[in-house]
């Protein structure tokens, strides 16, 4: 199969998000389970033998759910309701969400009480990383495995979830391989079609993800592309919802080239991976434990010494930016995303101590203004080019 | 307002010299301070001798004193957007004035130490982040889940008491002092008398005519949060109740006339609490209670387990539970307070107490049959409210009830 025929089918399954899934459900006669963003352990819902797929929401304009929520939730959280108020959820078998942040914590509550589904989970990661709170983390670990049990009559058996943890490892290493390519040879894959592969993963049962990524991967290190001529950068923020394409585009059709990415629907999703070594659920536990600095995370011992100043996010961004060789960094900052907007003032901060150039721009629901940002987004490039 | 409580007289002596002895303290240096948020396991820090400010009081007081909007615009100048909690910008803008001296308005004491939990919204702990990195001190975060159906309350207590140790060991090592647990107790007794004390004076309430309306008992909130550890805490609601109930007794009326009695769902919009309350009288609603109140209540300490019992003050913070809990809570007041209306504050940078605010005014209108309506604002920065438009809602809210009594 060629490249570009392979991305149409991923744009394909991106535009029609839930085909796949209500088509898997058909023929399996399985559950399908829609997974909040982010950080829902989709190991344990594929162990269960149901299918976890993400609730992006839609690009759809927001018209039914402003009547149930307060304008002031993020674009994601009142896309995903509005998604649910038009059906779109309606053949999925339940919804699970991890409490990521105030927003999803307490929409996702309005959800269960305005609209159930029969099966409606609710977890706790804590917001506090350390040895205090990973018992608790265990115990909402193993709560979830209970309520998946009892859902799908499957037992989930340490064999099961550790074969689980080994099918997602084996798909984070792939979008690794991917993003690796793309940083070596800018230009041989969009920053747009980047997020729209890995966001169809999430959309598809892990097994066909993971034949898909094998192909692309073949066909890409096939393909004869040099890139060195463009000015490589990262893209940071947008942590729930997928970035619009149109604005990724502009930014490469400006001479730059995404070579790494802190998305949710990127470098995020397979930055690290579960180690199994004993337990598979204390697996798990650990992973979100030594997650990558969120800017949905309380990192303690970064806060308990006096008179030093800390953003381990952004000390995460920089580090992107450094290992990836890139120039400058593209910062997508979701309109009315608290968690970032806060973590954003000491990005800023660090990125001008440091001396990357940096570019903001805030994004909101539907198709982007572009004019709008045309202009910030061609003066920057140029900046860069006469900078270098 | 107009019939004005003796308590408030004694309120305010109590307000004046808190922070009057803050700004001694913070000359002296004899007592270490911290900054903690309202639901944080506070009982720890009194029993370890720090003296406590709270920066979300600091930020009601700011904008009942419209000094908010000033503290906003600093942060705004640093890079923080507009739609951030703006008890969070208020106290971001404050530190960084009091910093570079150009505060105009009386700050809190400089922070030692900073202690927030998580259990009021997520945004709290990047709050105090921001402030660990301004005033260069260290911070601890005590996570606590939001409690929802189907976890267990014990495993969530168990949580939070494992991080109150933690916080205990670290307090020892930064003080270069012992935990003294006899402390412990006898601020945790203090704490319990003041929270039976605090119930009584919202139970006033309950009669017809309201004894206090909501505008006369908020700032009555104080005491139980940031003196509960004293007995004067205590004192001062058991005086109070006395006289609330000589005016039971005596048919005192805290607004005569007064026809409609309401519910206040949302934190007050601090800057515009005469002139909702004018606005409310003349349409003849008085505004009797609120949830808002049960945010202060910390009525599972128990001298008998003083540490068990703090986290499980902690653990079950009202903000903290789940919306269901709210709406059902909401319910119950609106039956035993016999109210008649609601009036839903929401706040545009509160996501967790306006996200919630549909469903539960929905849920009231539709089970109980009650009308209400949903105003805007904001907690403290005044440019996001408009009078005019919440006159007309309030006007609306007024015909409506005044339909459902004919």
């Amino acid at each position: 199969m060629k490249k570009g025929e392979m991305l149409t089918g991923f744009k394909t399954m991106f535009k029609h998000p839930y085909r796949r899934a209500a088509e898997w459900k058909r023929i399996t006669g399985k559950k399908v389970i829609g997974c909040v963003p982010m950080y829902f352990p989709d190991e344990m819902v594929h162990a269960a033998g149901a299918l976890p797929v993400a609730l992006f929401g839609s690009g759809e304009p927001i018209s039914h759910a402003d009547a149930h929520l307060m304008t002031n939730a993020c674009d994601q959280v009142r896309s995903t309701f509005d998604s649910l108020l038009k059906g779109h959820y309606d053949f999925m078998d339940g919804v699970a969400a991890l409490h990521v942040c105030d927003q999803v914590r307490f929409f996702i509550e309005v959800w269960q009480l305005d609209r159930p589904f029969p099966f409606f989970h609710q977890m706790w990661r804590p917001f506090k990383m350390d040895g205090s709170t990973r018992p608790f983390l265990l115990k909402e670990l193993e709560r979830l495995k209970s309520s998946l049990e009892k859902l799908t009559g499957n037992q989930i058996t340490p064999q099961a979830l550790r074969e689980s943890i080994e099918s997602y490892n084996e798909s984070r290493l792939l979008i690794r391989a991917m993003n690796d390519i793309r940083s070596r040879r800018p230009g041989i894959l969009g920053a747009a079609d980047t997020a729209r592969i890995i966001a169809a993963g999430m959309l598809m049962p892990i097994e066909e993800n993971i034949t898909l990524m094998k192909q692309l991967i073949s066909v890409l290190e096939r393909e004869a592309i040099d890139g060195s001529e463009r000015t490589r950068i990262v893209v940071a923020g947008h942590p729930c919802a997928v970035p619009d394409a149109d604005l990724l585009d502009m930014l490469e059709n400006y001479g730059l080239s995404v070579i790494d990415d802190d998305l949710f629907s990127g470098g995020r999703r397979c930055a690290t991976d579960v180690i199994l070594e004993n337990d598979p659920v204390e697996a798990l536990a650990d992973s979100y434990m030594n997650a990558l600095p969120c800017t949905t995370h309380h990192f303690p011992s970064a806060w308990m010494k006096s008179g030093d100043d800390h953003s381990p996010y952004s000390d995460h961004v920089i580090e992107m930016v450094r290992k990836g060789n890139a120039e400058a960094v593209v910062i997508l900052r979701m309109m009315y995303c608290d968690p970032f907007d806060l973590e954003f003032v000491f990005l800023k901060k660090r990125l001008e101590e440091e001396g990357i150039p940096f570019l903001p721009l805030v994004t909101q629901h539907g198709p982007v203004p572009l004019e709008s940002l045309r202009t910030r987004v061609q003066a920057f490039a140029e900046r860069l080019k006469t900078h270098l | 307002m107009n019939q004005r409580l003796e308590a408030q007289h004694r309120l305010g002596g109590l307000i004046q010299k808190h922070y009057g002895r803050a700004r001694e303290i913070e000359r002296t240096r004899e007592q270490p301070i911290a900054w903690a948020s309202t639901g944080a396991p506070n009982e720890i820090l009194w029993a370890m001798g720090f003296f406590v400010q709270f920066p979300e009081a600091y930020a009601a007081t700011c904008g009942a004193r419209h000094a908010a909007h000033a503290h906003c615009a600093v942060t705004e100048a640093r890079g923080y957007e507009r739609h951030l909690c703006t008890y969070c910008r208020n106290s971001i803008g404050a530190s960084l004035a009091e910093m570079e001296g150009t505060g105009a308005f009386e700050p809190l004491a400089r922070p030692d130490f900073l202690l927030v939990s998580n259990n009021s919204c997520i945004l709290i702990t990047k709050w105090w982040e921001h402030l660990s990195h301004y005033w260069k001190i260290p911070m601890i975060n005590i996570d606590s889940p939001l409690v929802v159906p189907g976890m267990d309350r014990g495993d969530i207590i168990g949580h939070v008491k494992r991080q109150c140790i933690d916080l205990i060991q670290f307090l020892e090592d930064f003080t270069k002092k012992r935990f003294d647990h006899d402390r412990m107790k006898e601020i945790v007794e203090n704490g319990k008398r003041s929270a039976d004390g605090y119930r009584g004076m919202l139970d006033a309430s309950r009669h017809d005519p309201v004894p206090a309306s909501f505008f006369d008992l908020i700032g009555h909130n104080f005491p139980n949060l940031v003196l509960r550890y004293d007995p004067a805490s205590a004192e001062h609601y058991e005086q109070m109740k006395t006289e609330l109930d000589m005016r039971i007794a005596g048919g005192v009326a805290a607004a005569p006339g007064m026809k409609y009695r309401l519910y206040w769902d949302g934190v007050p919009y601090w800057f515009a609490i005469r002139n909702l309350y004018e606005k409310l009288r003349n349409f003849g609603m008085s505004l009797v209670t609120s949830t808002y109140f049960e945010v202060f209540a910390f009525e599972n300490l128990d001298p008998s387990h003083p540490l068990d019992s703090v986290a499980e003050n902690t653990a079950m913070f009202y903000l903290n539970r789940s919306v269901g809990y709210k709406t059902e809570t909401t319910e119950r007041i609106f039956r035993d307070f016999h109210l008649d209306g609601g009036v839903f504050a929401y706040a545009s940078s509160c996501k967790p107490f306006s996200i919630s605010m549909h469903y539960i005014a929905d849920t009231v209108r539709k089970k109980l049959g009650a009308p209400v309506t949903i105003i805007e604002g904001d907690l403290v920065d005044e440019t996001f409210y408009d009078e005019e438009r919440n006159n007309t809602k309030l006007q609306a809210l007024a015909e409506a009830l005044a339909a459902k009594r004919k």
